[in-house]
C-alpha cells in the first residue's frame, strides 16, 4: 500500500520560540513554530512560508516481511520529504517504534535548515519504519531493509532523495539499502544513501565529524567573544562520539575540558583532564566514573558546573527551566540535537547566556555526508586529511554567515542561524517561483 | 532541533562502520573489537 498525503495545518500555540518543544507539542508543532519566528525576522513573501510549512510529500508505505519463523509481520514506513528548493532531499531512515507520520515531517523540516545553514546543496526529508529493531534478528533487519527500500525506491535516488543512518539503523543498513536500490535499477548506485561502509563508497571520517563541528564551532564562537581556546575550561556532558571527538580535538587546540560524563555520572578535575587517557570500553568497562579523578559528580552537576564552555553532547532536553537559572558557563554549544528546552532557551537569554544551536554546531554529520554523495557520484575517493580541511572551511563559512546575521540584527544565536536557513531557502523559492 | 526521547540506561548498541559488527555495551568503544574501525551509536542520527 502507498499513499502520498498532505499535512494538516495548524494554530500557533502561544510558546516561546526555542531549541525544542514541550512534551505536548509535536516535532512538526514545534518546527513550524521556529519556521513562523524566523519568518518575523525576515522578509520574504508570505505565501512561500506558508509552502514551507508543509512537506512537499509523506509517502506512506506498508512493510511486510517473513519472519525467521515463516509468520509474516506487517509494518509501516514513512519518508517525509519537506523541500527540495536547492536540492535532493536529505535526511535520516530511523528504525524506532516512535517514528510517526508527523515526527518525520518535523525532523525533516530540521533537516532543511540544517542543510540551508551549512549551504549545502540538499533539502530535508526523514523517515523511517516504527518497529523495535532489537526485536528482530539481522536476517529480518536485512528483510525489513530491503522491502522498505522497495517501497520508497520511486521517490529516492542520488538526484532525489539520499538517506542516512538514523536512530536504529547503521552503516550495514545503508549497504543494504544501495544494494537493494542497485540491483533492481540495474546499476551500482552508491550515492543513494550516505553513512555506508567505505568499501562501498563510504567517507572516511564520518563517526568524527558531528564531534569535529561542535568542536571548530566553539573555537570560533570563542574568538567571537575576544576569548582564547587555551586555558579555555570545558565541561561535556557526555562521553559518547560527539562529546568524545570535540573534547579531544579542544584538548588537542589548548582547551582544558575540566569535566566529562557517561550514563553513569561525570568526572572532574579543574586541572583538566586528559581526554586521549580515558579508557575505552574494551580496556576498562564504565571508563568515565572509575577514572582516579579528585572529583565524581552526577550529570545533574555537571550541568551547573562554573566553566567558560557547556557542551551537552548526549540527549535532548537536559537544560530545562528548572536547571538554567543554575547553569553557570559562559556560554553553551549544543553537540546534541534539541538539549534546550523553549523555556531554559528563554530564561539562558533573559541571562545573556550565549547558546550555539545545534543545526549548525552538529552540522559536521550531514555535512560530511555531502562529501560522501561528492565522492560517490563523481567516483573518487577522498583522504581523511581532505575530509576534515573541507569540514573546517564549510564550518568556518557557515559560522560566519550565521555571525554577520547575529551582529547585524542583535538576535539570538539560534536565530540567526535559522534566519541565514530561512533566508536562502525562502530566495530559492522566490527566484524558481511557484510551477505551473 | 528536537529529536525522539531517548533512553540511556543500560546498553547501547554500536556498529562498525567497517565490518558491521554490532556490540551491545555501556560505554563507547574507541574501536571496533574484530577490526578496529570506527563505532557508531546506533541510538543517535549521523545527520
Amino acid at each position: 500500500m502507498t499513499s502520498e498525503t498532505a499535512t494538516e495545518r495548524v494554530e500557533p500555540p502561544e510558546t516561546p520560540s526555542g531549541s525544542s518543544g514541550t512534551g505536548s507539542e509535536s516535532a512538526v508543532e514545534t518546527a513550524r513554530r521556529q519556521l513562523r519566528h524566523a519568518a518575523e525576522h525576515v522578509d520574504i513573501d508570505p505565501d512561500v512560508v506558508e509552502r514551507l510549512e508543509h512537506p512537499t510529500k509523506v509517502q506512506e508505505v506498508t512493510v511486510p516481511i517473513e519472519r525467521d519463523d515463516g509468520t509474516v509481520d506487517v509494518f509501516t514506513g514513512y519518508r517525509a520529504q519537506h523541500d527540495s528548493v536547492r536540492g535532493p532531499y536529505k535526511g535520516g531512515l530511523r528504525f524506532h517504534p516512535d517514528v510517526t507520520r508527523d515526527e518525520c515531517v518535523g525532523l525533516g523540516m530540521w533537516m532543511t535548515w540544517k542543510c540551508a545553514v551549512m549551504d549545502l546543496p540538499f533539502g530535508g526529508a526523514k523517515g523511517g519504519v516504527a518497529v523495535d529493531p532489537k526485536a528482530l534478528s539481522a536476517a529480518e533487519r536485512e528483510r525489513l531493509t530491503r522491502r522498505f527500500a522497495e517501497e520508497i525506491r520511486g521517490i529516492i535516488g542520488p538526484t532525489k532523495d539520499i538517506p542516512a543512518p538514523d536512530m536504529g539503523t547503521g552503516p550495514r543498513t545503508m549497504a543494504w539499502l544501495m544494494d537493494a536500490y542497485s540491483m533492481q535499477e540495474g546499476e551500482t548506485i552508491p550515492g543513494v544513501v550516505t553513512g555506508k561502509p567505505p568499501i562501498v563508497g563510504g567517507s572516511e571520517g564520518r563517526e568524527e565529524a558531528p564531534g569535529r563541528s561542535v568542536a571548530i564551532v566553539t573555537r570560533e564562537v570563542l574568538d567571537c567573544y575576544d576569548r582564547n581556546v587555551t586555558g579555555t575550561t570545558v565541561a561535556m556532558q557526555g562521553y559518547g562520539s560527539v562529546a568524545a571527538n570535540a573534547a579531544r580535538l579542544l584538548d588537542d587546540w589548548g582547551a582544558t575540558v575540566v569535566a566529562v560524563s557517561d550514563v553513569n555520572g561525570g568526572i572532574y578535575d579543574p586541572d583538566g583532564l586528559d581526554t586521549r587517557a580515558i579508557p575505552s570500553h574494551d580496556e576498562e568497562p564504565e571508563a568515565v566514573t572509575r577514572r582516579d579523578v579528585p572529583e565524581t559528580l552526577t550529570n545533574a552537576e555537571l550541568l551547573e558546573l562554573d566553566v567558560d564552555v557547556l557542551v551537552p553532547a548526549a540527549v535532548g532536553n537536559v537544560l530545562t527551566a528548572d536547571n538554567a537559572a543554575d547553569v553557570s558557563a559562559d556560554l553553551i554549544v549544543e553537540g546534541a540535537n534539541g538539549p534546550t528546552t523553549s523555556a531554559a532557551a528563554e530564561i539562558l537569554a533573559d541571562r545573556d547566556v550565549p547558546i550555539v544551536p545545534d543545526i549548525l554546531a552538529n552540522a559536521g554529520g550531514v555535512t560530511v555526508s555531502y562529501f560522501e554523495w561528492l565522492q560517490d557520484i563523481n567516483r573518487r575517493s577522498w583522504s581523511l586529511e581532505r575530509v576534515n580541511d573541507e569540514l573546517e572551511t564549510e564550518m568556518v563559512a557557515a559560522w560566519n554567515d550565521v555571525r554577520a546575521e547575529h551582529d547585524a540584527r542583535g538576535v539570538t544565536w539560534r536565530d540567526a542561524a535559522y534566519i541565514v536557513a530561512l533566508s536562502r531557502v525562502a530566495e530559492a523559492h522566490e527566484v524558481r517561483g511557484l510551477w505551473p | 532541533m528536537r529529536d525522539v526521547e531517548q533512553d540511556h540506561d543500560g546498553e547501547t548498541p554500536y556498529e562498525c562502520f567497517g565490518c558491521g559488527n554490532v556490540v551491545l555495551v555501556t560505554d563507547r568503544p574507541e574501536s571496533c573489537p574484530d577490526c578496529g574501525g570506527p563505532m557508531r551509536n546506533r541510538l543517535t542520527p549521523l545527520e
